[in-house]
């Protein structure tokens, strides 16, 4: 059965202590996110309190400058963030891994010419692409999702058009091309799946970055507006000396979120690249 | 001579590939098959000998259409296929199969044998899906696997379980030729011996034809009616399998046939042809055996490598058959 | 090796191109780039005649090839806050930037390297995981917030550094002054991509000290002090190089948060206000500049390479 080689996997995940824990915190986190909205006590947006009080019975981490819920506003937060950084880490998956096939099985004119435009688009300094893309397009959420999708798939392509290249030369494909099997046929049921696990792992790291680079946005007030929170906006406010030094419950918390969510993804991605490795038996 | 068209062709065909040098802009070409040409009739099996780097899987992947020739014709059963767009051939590709050396390799390791024989079949084969299943059972059971085998992976089975199950595989679509490169060479020799029977009891029933592909004569000489000897790239030698092992002409024939390992006491003190050296880069001018040839001399340089009927045979070169 | 130099150099200039082309693509988007070259003391007149020369009527391949005679003259247009030439801006900040980015990448080498290597020869035992986990913590920070930290640590509580600018107004500069300054900025740039540095370094030794020649000389009966330091740091240099290479990039990004949380007066703070204020002929300039710079440096490394490691041929 198809099970046997994910419970393989899954064992060899499971010896590694520190990523088990990680991914358990991961879920609780990311349920707390989900569920927000039932668990949350106070709106996000709307001022609950009196203005920056420190964390008390009724608001467990204090109110912000205007008397919003410290707390609410983090947990919606992070359902911000994590919604960001995993929808810009499906785009620039999928925009890769198409890329990356195209190049990497048709070879030829389209794939020179494909990663000389990845060579190009790789040249300028990331941040500086998704600062002036949020320039242009205002930013926002979504068009925040898709900016960070449209700059993130160099990586994904050039690592799968790698795989896409050694599967080629394999003798099963060209089985299948002495067989008369259609193109379509090899590239999606033959090389695609060969190809998922490393991308997955990959996918991982991309996820943690695009959380990372959402929160640097939105702190730099080029990413997710006010009034919805986000990790990053909410650490705006902590750019004035007296909130830095008198309020540490306005920005520590939801720096600490972020540390947290970033080392448990890598954890579970680095113990998830060990896992599909069959070598380690 | 033969009088129907055969069913397997190629004509003058000459194969390069481009080898960059990181330190050069100008691309160097290396031609791995260079002017041949070859006739497979229906029924036979035709075998082709040679040592690594011959050029013997490029002939392979060039009659399989795996890659283009850049002169030349392929022929399959008299129609011209190597100028056909890949839509088109491919309600050609069931007639002529392939069995790869490597077996692990040959069969996807995330796929069961069920399926790795299904898919092919439901492509081109028009029955419902119980039909191909049957079929499937019926294929294992042909090259001598129990038909419960089919929901295993590759990584289940031995190499020589795992070889009859790329033969099934290359049968499953009722072909006409089936080309095997190599197709025993990477198992033990015990179980050798079992596939090479069990492909010349498929031959019978089928009606197949094979082209043999290998580099030890043992193999070759056991399957094979006709036969090609090729070094670096070309044909030297072709012809009826008696005839060359009984009578070979080229020296490289020769030489193939006198190192070959023998079990006859008798015969342990024969004197050999022996070849000086190892294989060198490819010589412009000349027969490129000229370097390693005991027969060789001054005329040698001169020679244009064509082939020439010398007692029943083609051949590039006769100096074997004077001594 | 001029041969391989060379090609490199002819494989680039491509690319190069391409790059001016992404950029004026994406100044399109945002407005006319031509637009954006004309300065702002012009009468109407002038405006009028330059329209019809370059103007917008104009197939596109002659208004991009028009743009870009003039940023190779050293055009790069003017600020729509300012009114100052970009190319002056840009050059007038340059300084500090390099001088940020030069002393982060040393400051960066210097951790990663003696952790990376102390890690990897002292693999799986407690200190290496120590190091490991450590340099996960640092890469999954935020670079801001680290900032944060570090200022509330060092200005507020410990009052030993100043959070902002590169001088003490009043004081005068100095080198003392200036070093100050750039301790805190240095060090956020510098453990951010310390992280995977240290990582890096220690996969790349630790393949090293696998490989087969050395268990040769440790068998010679050389001692593994010797061993490691002889042969394996030579082999070492490679992935050192790698991380030189790959750390130009990344920096550049980097500085950009770091000198707007500091206010250090560099092309990362420009830009910073530039994007906000959507002044677009600043972000474009930077945006090639910085590109060009990844170029050079990408070519730079592979010629380093070239020196360092004897397997390629050139």
């Amino acid at each position: 059965m198809k099970n046997t080689k994910a419970r393989a996997v899954w064992q060899r995940f499971r010896r590694h202590r520190m990523a088990v824990v990680c991914l358990v915190i991961l879920a609780a986190l990311i349920a707390l996110a989900l569920l927000a909205p039932l668990i949350a006590p106070y709106s996000p947006t709307k001022p609950a309190g009196k203005f920056s009080q420190p964390p008390s019975a009724e608001h467990i981490l204090g109110t912000d400058k205007i008397g919003r819920d410290m707390f609410s506003r983090i947990l919606y937060a992070m359902r911000v963030s994590l919604l960001v950084g995993f929808l810009a880490t499906v785009v620039s998956t999928a925009i890769g891994v198409v890329l990356g096939l195209v190049s990497g099985y048709f070879g030829g004119v389209a794939d020179r010419l494909l990663m000389s435009f990845t060579d190009m688009v790789m040249s300028f300094p990331y941040i500086l692409l998704v600062l002036v893309a949020a320039a242009i397009f205002q930013p926002g959420m979504w068009s925040i999702i898709l900016i960070l999708g449209f700059v993130d798939w160099p990586g994904v392509a050039r690592l799968v058009r790698g795989n896409v290249l050694s599967l080629r030369e394999t003798n099963f494909i060209k089985s299948d091309i002495t067989a008369g099997m259609l193109r379509r046929y090899i590239l999606f049921s033959e090389i695609l799946p060969n190809t998922v696990a490393p991308v997955l792992v990959y996918a991982t790291s991309v996820f943690a970055l695009s959380i990372l680079d959402e929160a640097a946005l939105s702190f730099l007030g080029m990413g997710v507006q006010a009034p919805t929170p986000s990790l990053g906006n909410i650490l705006n406010g902590a750019e004035s000396l007296s909130v830095l030094t008198g309020k540490p419950w306005l920005w520590v918390p939801a720096g600490a979120v972020i540390i947290l969510l970033v080392v448990c993804i890598n954890f579970v991605g680095d113990a998830l690249r060990d896992a599909f490795d069959p070598r380690n038996t | 001579m033969p009088d129907s068209v055969p069913i397997l062709e190629m004509r003058h065909v000459t194969k390069r590939y481009r080898v960059s040098g990181e330190n050069s802009l100008i691309p160097r070409s290396f031609t791995a098959v260079r002017d041949v040409s070859l006739q497979v009739q229906r029924g036979e099996t035709f075998g082709i000998v040679g040592e690594s780097g011959c050029g013997k899987s490029t002939v392979a992947r060039l009659l399989m259409c795996l890659e283009k020739p850049d002169e030349g014709e392929i022929r399959f059963d008299g129609r011209r296929i190597d100028d056909l767009p890949e839509g088109r051939r491919r309600a050609l590709r069931p007639r002529f199969q392939m069995v790869f050396q490597d077996s692990g390799s040959s069969l996807n390791p995330r796929k069961r044998v069920r399926d790795i024989l299904r898919e092919p079949m439901l492509r081109h084969i028009g029955k419902g899906s119980e039909w191909v299943e049957n079929r499937v059972e019926e294929l294992l059971a042909m090259v001598g696997l129990p038909p419960e085998m089919k929901s295993r992976y590759p990584h289940e089975f031995s190499g020589g379980q795992r070889q009859r199950v790329c033969i099934a595989r290359a049968l499953s679509l009722d072909p006409d030729v089936v080309v095997l490169d190599e197709p025993v060479s990477a198992l033990d020799v015990s179980v050798q011996a079992s596939i090479l029977n069990l492909l010349r009891d498929l031959q019978r029933q089928l009606g197949l034809t094979y082209v043999f592909i290998g580099h030890g004569l043992g193999a070759v000489r056991y399957v094979s009616r006709t036969i090609a000897v090729m070094y670096m790239g070309r044909i030297v030698e072709l012809g009826p399998a008696e005839t060359l092992f009984d009578r070979p002409a080229h020296p490289y024939t020769k030489a193939l046939l006198d190192a070959a390992p023998v079990a006859d006491d008798t015969l342990r003190g024969r004197r050999r042809t022996l070849l000086a050296g190892e294989i060198t880069a490819a010589e412009e001018a000349g027969c490129p055996l000229r370097r390693r040839c005991p027969f060789a001399e001054e005329g040698c340089l001169g020679v244009s490598g064509e082939l020439r009927m010398i007692g029943g045979r083609q051949t590039a070169c006769g100096r074997a058959l004077e001594r | 090796m001029w041969k391989y130099i060379l090609k490199k150099l002819l494989l680039a200039i491509p690319v190069l191109l391409g790059i001016t082309v992404i950029d004026y693509a994406i100044m399109s988007l945002a407005g006319s780039p031509l637009d954006m070259l004309v300065g702002p003391r012009i009468t109407e007149g002038a405006i009028a005649a330059r329209a019809a020369k370059w103007g917008l009527n104009q197939p596109i391949w002659v208004q991009y090839w028009n743009w870009l005679v003039e940023v190779l003259h050293g055009n790069l247009g003017y600020s729509y806050k300012s009114y100052q030439p970009v190319a002056e801006l840009i050059g007038s900040h340059v300084g500090p930037t390099l001088l940020l980015m030069g002393v982060s990448m040393a400051l960066g080498l210097l951790i990663a390297v003696p952790a990376g290597i102390y890690s990897a020869v002292h693999r799986y035992q407690k200190r290496d995981y120590a190091v490991v986990s450590a340099s996960f913590l640092f890469s999954s920070i935020p670079g801001f917030f680290l900032a944060l930290l570090m200022i509330y640590l060092f200005t507020v509580v410990l009052g030993w550094l100043p959070s902002s600018g590169m001088i003490t107004p009043g004081v005068g500069g100095g080198a003392l002054d200036v070093a100050r300054h750039l301790v805190m900025p240095a060090l956020v740039l510098a453990l951010g991509v310390a992280g995977g540095n240290i990582r890096y370094i220690r996969s790349s030794v630790l393949e090293i000290l696998e490989m087969d020649y050395l268990r040769t000389a440790t068998a010679k009966g050389l001692g593994r002090g010797l061993v490691i330091r002889r042969h394996a740091f030579r082999n070492a240099l490679l992935p050192i190089v790698t991380v030189i290479g790959m750390q130009i990039p990344t920096l550049f990004g980097g500085a950009v948060i770091v000198e707007q949380l500091f206010s250090w007066p560099g092309l990362g703070l420009i830009t910073m206000t530039a994007v906000t204020g959507r002044d677009y002929p600043v972000i474009m300039g930077v945006c090639l500049l910085s590109a060009v710079v990844v170029l050079a440096s990408n070519l730079l490394t592979d010629i380093l390479y070239a020196l360092v490691d004897p397997t390629i041929k050139y």
